[in-house]
């Protein structure tokens, strides 16, 4: 879903004038227009042309707009003021933006950029970089967005522009809640509230509603209330209708989540009115959602369903550009076939032509019949016309449906196949308990046999034997013994995985010591992996740092630590057979930071190839011999860490270099889930 | 005196072998040989096929399985003497064994003692 995009599109204005509010507009397009009427030099009546574009705007007047920004662009062309050009396209982008024309409106803010470039203007440049990025978060190339808003805030801070560097950045953060980094976004919201002293109110709530809904994504509603209502409050307070409805919105969302539909409904039309009045499509879009899965739960299946076909009615006509396209070559071909009656009827009327002229010559009876024929003739024509018509409409509303049904069953696809995953995962883990069990029957043999063999070789100590046969009891009784050892601690591990598995409270929140909990689970993964592959040995580099002791589920954390460890080890290993000079090393970091704790573990194992790293959290996706990886390890540390926890899992990855996982845990979240 | 080839993946189980069946070995009734994967196997088996080769497998290994192995030992080695070991007692696992040609199906845990009497007395 499209979101704040009707805020980034205001925030283009923002950036570049001093905000006229929407009451002066007329008063002030009066009096620049008065100003053209002057004898005035080009590049004043440029600058008039392009504030007068601005005016239109607020006033909603787009074609007004349009028509000063051509004018505008003629001047700049005809005298060629590479500035004021360069002016004129960044409006432009922003226009073709405002309209849904995204690639012209790209096109006009490369140029731009291009321009300010060669006249050296780095405010300029800086904002064309801005509003590059602010059309590829529109069209949702996130990572283009970030990349541009990148270079942007650089060059901003490059120029002490930190005011316009914090709305940067406030577009930054509104890209990483979208990506869903919640943690990150959270943490750059946070930062621009509390880094400038000078930050605009408006700014400031802002940011908070950008904190409301990263919390309304964690589920956490209480501080999602918090933050939603002081934003909420605040718009209210100024009239802004923009910011106000979509913090309206976000609330609805949260009644939804607190299970009071009606009070969602209820908000919901209030606000639904604003977002219609100032013609707002993201909070609409949010709205009928909103407003959708209210009445259905209030079983009001009627309003459901109608919201729920607004809904689909405006994402389609906003993004469903396939369907779209689908429709205008259908009402083209209707088009067309209209065509193609007006000429018959033509070409009947030529034939009737000729029937009259013969029938001049011939009886009064025969023009009498000749005029009755052109009347029926007429009637079936205009009949036809207007089947036509209705065709066309009936197959609107047919292909209307279909996308309703389309959409629908897009809908359930998705949810089936959720379940499945989650059906799947079970089933599969109740294959690896039952593997795991006979997993522990090995080492237990093990355990048996030596211990056997041990007895058999006491017994032959305390017979008469040479000091040579002694002495090779001796030796062979303490490799036995140290055998034994290693199976004991390889069965204790598999008990250990079992446990996990099978603990009722295996999700039980408490107070953790990460690097404890990561020592305690290095240890196992290593001395388990050393019992299995005997002679392997890795550098291991523990820096670690003094941490909070955060609130979190423990035993699910640790699943993750050992899990990763062991494909560290895996992955070293088969380096190590493969290159008997290569020397197995870990790292494993952990840092404090302000929120969160940082987590590294990087081997320098084989590697994950590129074409598979997107794959890997994936369920069920294993690079291991069957029976060796179930592919379910690194999907459920991903659910461990971002579900659970509401932190973030990273990886990156050179083939025979290095593999680095990075996991960060917020810190305050889990005490607040308290 | 009788080579005995013994596959699987878990490399303590050589010293257990070796020192349950120490006396065997001293008195020069049996050798044995090791190999800790089916490839690794295949390659000590070469492609001279040694009329007298016993061979004792483990089923689940990593790559190659034992019953896998068995059979592409039986397709090189008719007359080979493969004995299938496993801790999984399945049906399954039996009816292949005796399908791809195995003299015995030996269910894990090992009985040592019974496994040096029955390879002792095989008559080649």
């Amino acid at each position: 879903m499209k979101k704040h995009l009707g805020r980034f599109k205001k925030l283009f204005l923002l950036i570049l004038m001093t905000c006229f509010s929407q009451v002066h507009a007329s008063s002030v397009i009066d009096s620049l227009q008065q100003t053209l009427s002057n004898n005035l030099p080009d590049s004043q009546r440029i600058e008039t042309h392009i504030l007068l574009y601005k005016s239109y705007m607020d006033a909603d007047m787009r074609d007004d707009a349009s028509k000063q920004l051509n004018k505008a662009f003629e001047l700049a062309t005809k005298t060629g003021d590479k500035s004021r050009l360069a002016q004129v396209y960044l409006n432009l982008g922003s226009y073709n933006n405002t309209i849904d024309n995204y690639i012209v409106a790209l096109a006009n803010l490369m140029e731009a950029l291009r321009l300010f470039r060669e006249i050296k203007f780095p405010r300029g440049e800086a904002a064309s970089l801005m509003n590059i990025g602010i059309t590829y978060y529109t069209i949702k190339e996130y990572s283009e967005a970030l990349n541009y808003y990148h270079q942007a805030e650089e060059l901003y801070l490059k120029n002490n522009d930190f005011e316009k560097a914090d709305i940067v950045k406030y577009l930054n953060a509104n890209v990483l809640l979208q990506k869903g980094w919640l943690n990150a976004s959270m943490k750059m919201f946070r930062e621009i509230i509390e880094s400038g002293k000078n930050i605009a109110d408006q700014r400031k709530n802002e940011c908070l509603l950008g904190i409301g809904t990263v919390y309304l994504k964690m589920q956490m509603q209480d501080s999602a209330e918090k933050y939603l209502y002081s934003a909420y409050h605040y718009f209210d307070s100024t009239g802004n209708k923009e910011a106000k409805s979509f913090s309206g919105a976000r609330l609805s969302q949260l009644y939804l989540m607190q299970d009071q539909p009606q009070k969602a409904i209820d908000s919901g039309l209030v606000n639904l009115e604003i977002a219609q009045l100032i013609n707002s499509r993201d909070v609409q879009l949010e709205l009928f959602n909103a407003l959708s899965e209210a009445y259905h739960r209030m079983e009001d299946f009627k309003n459901a369903f109608f919201y729920q076909q607004k809904y689909f009615e405006l994402r389609n006509k906003l993004f469903n550009e396939k369907s779209l396209k689908q429709y205008n070559v259908l009402a083209k071909k209707y088009a067309e076939d209209q065509h193609k009656h007006e000429l018959e009827i033509v070409e009947q009327q030529k034939q009737k032509q000729k029937i009259i002229t013969f029938s001049v010559i011939g009886l009064l009876i025969l023009i009498i019949a000749s005029l009755v024929y052109r009347y029926i003739l007429n009637r079936r024509v205009s009949k036809k016309l207007g089947v036509n018509n209705r065709k066309l409409e009936e197959n609107n509303v047919k292909l209307a449906s279909i996308n309703l049904e389309l959409n629908h069953t897009l809908g359930v696809l998705k949810e089936t196949q959720e379940k499945l995953i989650q059906q799947e995962k079970i089933a599969s883990l109740g294959k690896v308990t039952a593997g795991i069990a006979h997993e522990i029957q090995n080492p237990l043999n093990f355990v048996t046999n030596f211990a056997t063999i041990n007895n058999d070789l006491l017994a032959e100590l305390q017979d008469n034997i040479t000091e040579a046969d002694r002495k090779e009891a001796m030796v062979l009784l303490k490799q036995n013994n140290e055998k034994i050892r290693q199976h004991g601690l390889r069965a204790n591990v598999i008990v250990k995985d079992m446990l996990m598995e099978s603990r009722a409270d295996a999700t039980a929140r408490e107070l953790t010591d990460i690097n404890k909990l990561i020592r305690e689970n290095f240890d196992f993964a290593y001395q388990a992996f050393r019992a299995k592959h005997q002679g392997f040995h890795c550098d291991t580099k523990l820096y670690i740092q003094s941490l909070p002791q955060i609130l979190a589920e423990a035993r699910q954390l640790g699943r993750v630590f050992l899990n990763l460890f062991e494909n560290a080890l895996y992955a070293m290993k088969k380096r190590a057979d493969a290159d008997k000079e290569f020397k197995p090393r870990i790292i494993i970091k952990t840092t404090k930071h302000d929120g969160f704790i940082q987590v590294m573990i990087e081997d320098n194992g084989k590697g994950i190839p590129n074409e598979i790293i997107n794959d890997i959290f994936n369920p069920f996706y294993t690079t291991k011999p069957t029976g060796e990886g179930t592919g379910l390890g690194l999907s459920i540390c991903y659910d461990i860490i971002t579900k659970r926890h509401h932190g973030m899992i990273n990886v990156t990855s050179e083939i025979n270099q290095f593999t680095k996982f990075t996991i960060e845990i917020p810190t305050m979240i889990q005490q607040e889930a308290l | 005196m009788k080579k005995i080839l013994i596959v699987d993946d878990e490399r303590d189980i050589e010293s257990l072998y070796r020192q349950y069946f120490r006396k065997a070995i001293n008195e020069q009734k049996l050798s044995l040989q090791f190999a800790f994967s089916g490839s690794e196997a295949l390659e000590m088996i070469g492609n001279q096929c040694d009329p007298e080769l016993i061979m004792l497998t483990d089923i689940n290994m990593p790559g190659m399985t034992g019953l896998e192995l068995l059979q592409k030992v039986k397709e090189k080695c008719p007359k080979a003497m493969v004995y299938v070991v496993s801790a999984y007692d399945t049906a399954a696992y039996h009816t292949s064994a005796k399908e791809f040609g195995a003299e015995e199906f030996i269910t894990k845990p090992i009985d040592f003692l019974m496994l040096k009497e029955k390879l002792v007395n095989i008559n080649l």
